[in-house]
């Protein structure tokens, strides 16, 4: 998108304290175009370390957030942007902003497109288990296991400073799941 | 006045190399002076055998023999998104 880096360097340079700025992105393809919209600023914090609440492409990060809280988790092939999202949504300040950043085709070989969502989803209990094991979210973790949900993780994050409503954040993740649309 | 911000936009392909000049191009575009592209690439040898026109091993356009500081270049077979992304 034209003028997109400079954009985002701007950003940066506001908000030094941020380590992620996403903003929203503009899908296309042979029919349609469209734009995502932005959910509310409110609960953000919550909505960061239980899912992927932004679009991946318009996503921009400073280095310091794979230094500090390393790569890519190769073992996850569907969701390791959400993975590493929710790792900057513990330890750091994200800055969402109205422009839009990035352009993604929509074409039937694409991985959002054609995959199935029970692989996303599948991927998404296994790192939203690391998540409530990382903060020991007991009563949750309980009630992930009660949904059939919770899968023991080999490893946790960098535990935060921060705290978090772990009730919140497992209806966030849930709730989709048990009253889909 | 140079930006003090340095951007590399990593860019994973997997068979889709009729797209690659376009976003190539859209990061060329940018105004900002101080970013790199890092292309990424994924091939699948069944693909090269069967398909290679759909398959693209050189970048398209000349961009990484023009500015080579700027555009680079990384094929791993079968490696899989997170591993090439990492890669970069």
């Amino acid at each position: 998108m034209p003028g997109a880096l400079t954009a985002v360097a701007g950003y940066f340079h506001q908000h030094p304290d941020a380590v992620m700025v996403h903003g929203r992105i503009e899908y296309f393809g042979e029919t349609s175009t469209y734009y995502s919209q932005n959910i509310s600023k409110k609960e953000l914090a919550t909505r960061y370390v239980s899912h992927i609440c932004m679009p991946q492409p318009a996503c921009f990060y400073r280095k310091k957030l794979l230094d500090e809280q390393g790569l890519l988790d190769e073992s996850l092939h569907f969701s390791m942007d959400t993975d590493l999202f929710i790792r900057a949504g513990l330890h750091y300040h994200i800055v969402q902003v109205e422009d839009v950043l990035a352009r993604f085709r929509l074409h039937a070989a694409s991985k959002s497109v054609s995959s199935f969502n029970k692989k996303f989803l599948q991927d998404n209990a296994v790192i939203f288990s690391k998540v409530l094991a990382t903060i020991g979210a007991a009563k949750e973790i309980e009630k992930m296991k009660q949904l059939g949900l919770y899968t023991e993780p080999g490893s946790l994050y960098n535990r935060p400073v921060r705290q978090f409503n772990s009730a919140a954040m497992l209806f966030i993740f849930a709730a989709p799941l048990i009253y889909p649309a | 006045m140079e930006h003090p911000y340095k951007i590399t936009i990593i860019t994973p392909s997997y068979n889709q190399g009729q797209y690659i000049e376009d976003t190539i191009l859209s990061v060329l575009n940018q105004v900002i002076m101080t970013w790199n592209i890092l292309l990424l690439m994924e091939e699948v040898r069944i693909i090269l055998l069967t398909s290679l026109r759909n398959t693209a091993t050189e970048l398209p356009g000349g961009y990484q023999k023009k500015i080579p500081a700027k555009v680079m270049q990384s094929i791993k077979v079968s490696a899989g998104q997170p591993v090439i992304l990492s890669t970069g």
